[in-house]
């Protein structure tokens, strides 16, 4: 089972003074850590999205919230506990949240690899694209196969590194620590329906995911690894 | 051949008592909420007729997890056709020879109950999930006891099982360390549907129904996780009976105890 942590800011959370590499370490070294990358903050993200046939592309995130997605780790592991587990124990728990997403196995069209995130001899921006759906999230098998499309598309010409498709937000659960105890609640805040890896300047970029075909009910914000 | 009366009483006992062991040891087999339920359906439903003709067996939980669990087994022989679910079986075999390699098989119902009440599903759907899957109410039961709509309890049910199923919710009693703190969970949902027993506004002021299943819940969880949180919980103590509750002064001391597992209950 994988799952996509999402670690986020949050106003309320209490200050910490502790580097996530042991963590990283830890988790990397039992097996359970597959990959992950911290991102610039949002003021550096563009945002796509597709109204009335119309392609918009502006500066900032997708939605202006107190809150936002500084990073994201994917892990293995065999059930939910164990992900709680692992979340629980990085910094950001504690300083803001941990968003724990499952990934849709079942869609798994281009499996992402260790080689997701930029290496430091890769001289090609990449970017980490969040794929953000309106209120519905897409489920019939004419978008399923209309996502199938765009990612095939996109790994042929090799602008899409990888696409990762998650459960629907009903299956997101939070993970903070407050006062040294673990709170556990259901739900999301992101809205985030999938991830994807996409390789090229801004311009390449925007222009494939602009064809995403999520866009007319929701957007998608491209984000800048931190380097 | 058994008296139909007698028949039909033996089932309804069973079905009160049974229901979450039979429910529980089919799902560890089959790991498929959906199927487990409809098997375990099954299992009642034919304990009316073969009970009737060959007469009500000595161990009736016994044999209705063996009836649920051979008529899932068919199910996923079946399905396996398609050649990919060749592992599911495989897999649901291995889970059902370490389950009773185990011996006794744990207490099924108590894993049950530590599931349904994971802190990762909505509190709504928590207590819906264990009143269907570990006291075996109806939906239509659930709907009417919290005077809410059928399809809203269907909805929080089905909304649980996905969550279940889509995130790998384990099924068993968290490790000793973890425990303490989802127990304090756990206790939150039987406290709900305890007080829910006699305060929800409803015609009748008294649930007996619900009041009582909180009860057994209780105990069951008392039996097995004696803790100082749950010393003072009132459904578990013997001079408790819902119909002493309300309107008595036992109902002051009753709820006064149980004050204390709101207060831990509803901590996170």
């Amino acid at each position: 089972m994988r799952y996509l942590l999402f670690v986020t800011t949050d106003p309320e959370g209490e200050t910490v003074d502790e580097s996530p590499e042991p963590w990283v370490v830890q988790w990397n070294t039992q097996g359970v850590r597959i990959e992950g990358m911290q991102l610039t903050e949002p003021q550096h993200t563009r945002s796509v999205r597709a109204r009335s046939g119309e392609r918009l592309v502006t500066n900032g995130p997708f939605a202006e919230t107190a809150e936002w997605i500084a990073g994201y780790d994917l892990i293995t592991c065999t059930d939910l506990d164990v992900a709680i587990e692992v979340a629980a124990s990085h910094p950001m728990a504690t300083a803001g949240r941990i968003e724990i997403r499952p990934v849709a196995e079942s869609d798994g069209f281009g499996a992402p690899t260790a080689a997701s995130t930029p290496g430091d001899d890769e001289p090609a921006a990449r970017y980490l694209l969040l794929l953000r759906s309106g209120a519905a999230a897409p489920g019939t098998p004419r978008e399923r196969a209309a996502v199938a499309q765009w990612v095939r598309d996109g790994l042929t010409s090799r602008r899409l590194v990888a696409y990762v498709p998650l459960t629907p937000a009903e299956s997101a659960t939070v993970v903070r620590i407050r006062g040294g105890e673990l709170v556990v609640t259901d739900g999301t805040s992101s809205a985030v329906t999938g991830v994807a890896f996409v390789d090229g300047e801004w311009d390449e970029a925007l222009d494939y995911v602009a064809g995403a075909p999520l866009l007319p009910s929701g957007g998608a914000e491209l984000r800048e690894f931190l380097r | 051949m058994a008296a139909n009366a007698q028949v039909r009483a033996a089932v309804a006992a069973a079905h009160r008592d049974e229901w979450g062991a039979v429910f529980g040891a089919t799902v560890r087999l089959t790991g498929d909420w959906m199927l487990a339920e409809d098997c375990t359906q099954d299992a009642f439903v034919r304990a009316l007729t073969v009970w009737q003709r060959d007469g009500v067996p000595r161990r009736p939980g016994a044999w209705l997890v063996t009836t649920a669990r051979n008529r899932a087994l068919d199910v996923l022989r079946r399905r396996s056709s398609e050649r990919d679910k060749l592992g599911e079986l495989a897999s649901a075999q291995e889970r059902a020879g370490a389950w009773d390699r185990a011996g006794d098989g744990g207490d099924e119902r108590l894993d049950l109950i530590f599931t349904c009440c994971h802190p990762a599903l909505p509190l709504s759907s928590r207590v819906a999930l264990t009143l269907r899957a570990v006291c075996g109410l109806t939906t239509g039961e659930i709907a009417r006891a919290f005077l809410v709509s059928e399809s809203t309890v269907s909805q929080r049910i089905l909304r649980a099982k996905r969550k279940i199923a889509d995130a790998a919710i384990p099924y068993r009693v968290p490790p000793v360390g973890a425990r303490e703190d989802r127990l304090t969970g756990v206790l939150g949902v039987i406290y709900l549907i305890y007080t829910e027993g006699y305060a929800s506004g409803g015609p009748r002021p008294v649930r007996d129904d619900l009041a009582t299943e909180a009860i057994r819940l209780a105990r069951l969880v008392a039996g097995r996780h004696a803790t100082r949180k749950h010393e003072g919980c009132s459904p578990c103590s013997s001079s408790s009976t819902p119909g002493a509750m309300p309107g008595s002064t036992r109902r002051v001391s009753s709820s006064d105890s149980t004050s204390r597992i709101a207060h831990g209950g509803t901590r996170r």
